[in-house]
């Protein structure tokens, strides 16, 4: 991330700067005898055009951070962290995603999120329930102890009642055992 | 609630006043595997005088139904027969030469809207009546006085009523939402209990069958309703920080339930009160405890814990909290239901990948897996005479409720409706809603 952003810093130096520059040769020929008067025009037209130019740049860079944001909020409540069957404690995996959620968080301090735990359809309903909780809570506290304050953090159960995907094959369940992100 | 039972008037017959209620124990509902009592139930008749109506084949072929439920009978062929019944001159060695050792006849009435039914037991060995009763109703209330006498045969078979005037509970799921809903005994008269228009779980009934409580979703997390039956919408007792389920009530102790909830930081069963103000907690446990039973007497619990690693049934002394690992073998066991009886307890036990239902005696002997085949059994529930217990199986694909008995004998698919039926719950006796 830190990479694009320094992309796109330079570009926008090397179009506000530059570019302008080329172009003022070009419209400028510096022809002598000139009035004062002429030459404060030229130099006025100079100045709108230099501001035109800054403007539109920045609405750019604008829309990029905005797309870059979108996408990183994207990313925060559609990747999901899976879990063994009869499992709540994290993988590798799930831990390295929760890293970034923990990163996306910390970055934007006004955002609260509930943690969502699902299970997979087979087994007890009740001991689902519990189960998704036991999933909910033990993202919550990765997060927490990423450095998230608790009250930001809510979580969730929702056992085996809200499945992502239905069907009965390893794949389906597999996808229904996760934690689930939503920003407040 | 429908009146209808209170709008029959049902005469004890002079007869059989004269009778003990169980002079003989004809099966005892102890031994799953007793011998099938084979009974003529011959086609209903008219009274003397009265005219011929189709409701007199639809009754007996009602009855036989209803008797069906208990997978107590074995139906003689009516091709068999060797006349008609003569309910008040029985000639018993006519149905003895056919085999029969019970006869039920059944006649009736109907005149200016009224429906009369006079219905027989005989022993056909001992050549003597053992109930009977007439009613008087409606012709819609054929099938009420059908339970009712259906409760007499076994009363006077088995020397305890059975299921005939109980309802179950369930969860029914449909387009996403899952409600409570209620149906008769014999699947009939279903309808919707709860409209809570998200997601409601795990009803039970209260002992004396006036209260359901059950778990429903309020923001986001599950909470705990009490609904009278008598009326009105169900009332939220206990909204806890976390989860708040499984509520089920405490037999012999009234206004007590217990429930699994999460508010400690910790998933344990706590006994709370009807006004959801927490008595008690009973366990103690770091990972899941969740899905108490209680012992007929309500002294001891079932419930299911990870506590050894995977998901088993654990049965707490309630007085001493001496706990005791009931089940082993298979890896995830749950959904424990203690038998009204007190001698089983019915719960579900993954078994190759699918889970079936099993039953065991409250001290861990004597396990017996009752299903097989694909798509697996989840959730028993006992009947209250301890003779049945309701599932939801999956076999058309789809989770519906069936019923057994308690030595794993099919009866019959309960429910047939859209969508997955689970979790029933079997009332007491003494409940009757059209």
């Amino acid at each position: 991330m830190n990479k694009r952003m320094v992309w796109i810093l330079a570009a926008a130096l090397l179009v506000a700067f530059v570019l302008p520059l080329g172009c003022g040769k070009d419209v400028v020929p510096a022809p002598s005898g000139l009035t004062e008067a002429e030459k404060a025009k030229l130099a006025a037209e100079k100045e709108r055009r230099l501001k035109e130019q800054r403007l539109r740049e920045a609405r750019l860079k604008e829309q990029q951070a905005r797309d870059a944001e979108a996408k990183l909020r994207d990313i925060f409540v559609n990747q999901d962290i899976h879990f063994e069957y009869d499992r709540y404690d994290l993988t590798p995996e799930a831990k390295q995603i929760l890293n970034e959620k923990a990163a996306y968080m910390q970055e934007h301090p006004q955002l609260d999120v509930i943690v969502e735990g699902h299970c997979d359809e087979r087994g007890s309903n009740a001991y689902n329930m519990a189960l998704g909780e036991k999933r909910a809570k033990a993202a919550a506290a990765y997060l927490e102890a990423m450095g998230i304050a608790p009250d930001r953090l809510e979580t969730v159960s929702y056992g085996e009642e809200r499945p992502l995907v239905m069907g009965q094959t390893e794949e389906d369940y597999a996808a229904n055992r996760r934690a689930h992100f939503v920003i407040k | 609630m429908r009146r209808i039972v209170v709008g029959i008037t049902g005469l004890l017959l002079i007869i059989c006043l004269a009778l003990p209620a169980s002079a003989r124990v004809y099966i005892d509902i102890t031994q799953p595997f007793s011998r099938k009592l084979p009974l003529a139930l011959p086609t209903f008749q008219p009274l003397p005088g009265a005219e011929t109506d189709p409701i007199g084949a639809q009754g007996s072929q009602k009855l036989r139904k209803y008797l069906g439920y208990t997978a107590l009978f074995e139906f003689l062929d009516p091709k068999s027969f060797l006349g008609p019944p003569q309910p008040d001159s029985v000639n018993y060695r006519r149905w003895s030469r056919i085999g029969a050792e019970l006869l039920i006849t059944g006649q009736y009435q109907l005149s200016g809207g009224i429906f009369t039914l006079e219905l027989k037991l005989y022993d056909v060995s001992e050549a003597k009546l053992l109930a009977g009763r007439r009613y008087d109703g409606r012709p819609r209330d054929l099938g009420a006085m059908l339970a009712r006498f259906s409760d007499e045969v076994m009363l006077a078979l088995t020397g305890e009523r059975s299921i005939f005037s109980t309802m179950i509970a369930f969860v029914g799921a449909r387009e996403g939402k899952k409600e409570i809903y209620l149906t008769r005994f014999d699947g009939s008269g279903t309808r919707r209990l709860t409209n809570h228009q998200d997601i409601a779980l795990y009803p039970d009934w209260s002992p004396g069958g006036e209260l359901l409580t059950y778990s429903a979703y309020v923001k986001r997390r599950p909470a705990i309703f009490i609904h009278a039956l008598a009326g009105g919408s169900g009332k939220v007792i206990l909204n806890k920080p976390g989860v708040n389920l499984t509520p089920v009530f405490r037999p012999g102790h009234p206004g007590q339930l217990g429930a699994a909830l999460s508010y400690t930081g910790k998933n344990n069963i706590f006994l709370v009160d009807l006004a959801g103000k927490v008595l008690k907690q009973l366990t103690s446990g770091w990972g899941i405890e969740v899905g108490p039973s209680f012992s007929p007497d309500g002294k001891k619990m079932a419930y299911v814990s990870d506590r050894g690693g995977n998901p088993q049934i654990y049965v707490l002394e309630l007085a001493t909290g001496r706990l005791r690992r009931l089940t082993f073998g298979h890896k995830y066991c749950a959904s424990p239901a203690w038998s009204p009886r007190g001698d089983r307890i019915a719960y579900q036990a993954e078994i190759k990948g699918t889970f079936q239902v099993a039953t065991i005696r409250p001290d861990g002997s004597d396990m017996r897996v009752l299903t097989s085949g694909w798509g697996g059994a989840e959730d028993p529930a006992w009947s209250p005479d301890g003779r049945l217990i309701v599932y939801a199986g999956r076999k058309t694909g789809r989770y519906q409720l069936y019923v057994m008995t308690a030595g794993g004998e099919p009866i019959t698919r309960l429910t047939n409706l859209p969508g997955n039926q689970s979790d029933p719950a079997w009332s007491p006796r003494g409940i009757m809603v059209k």
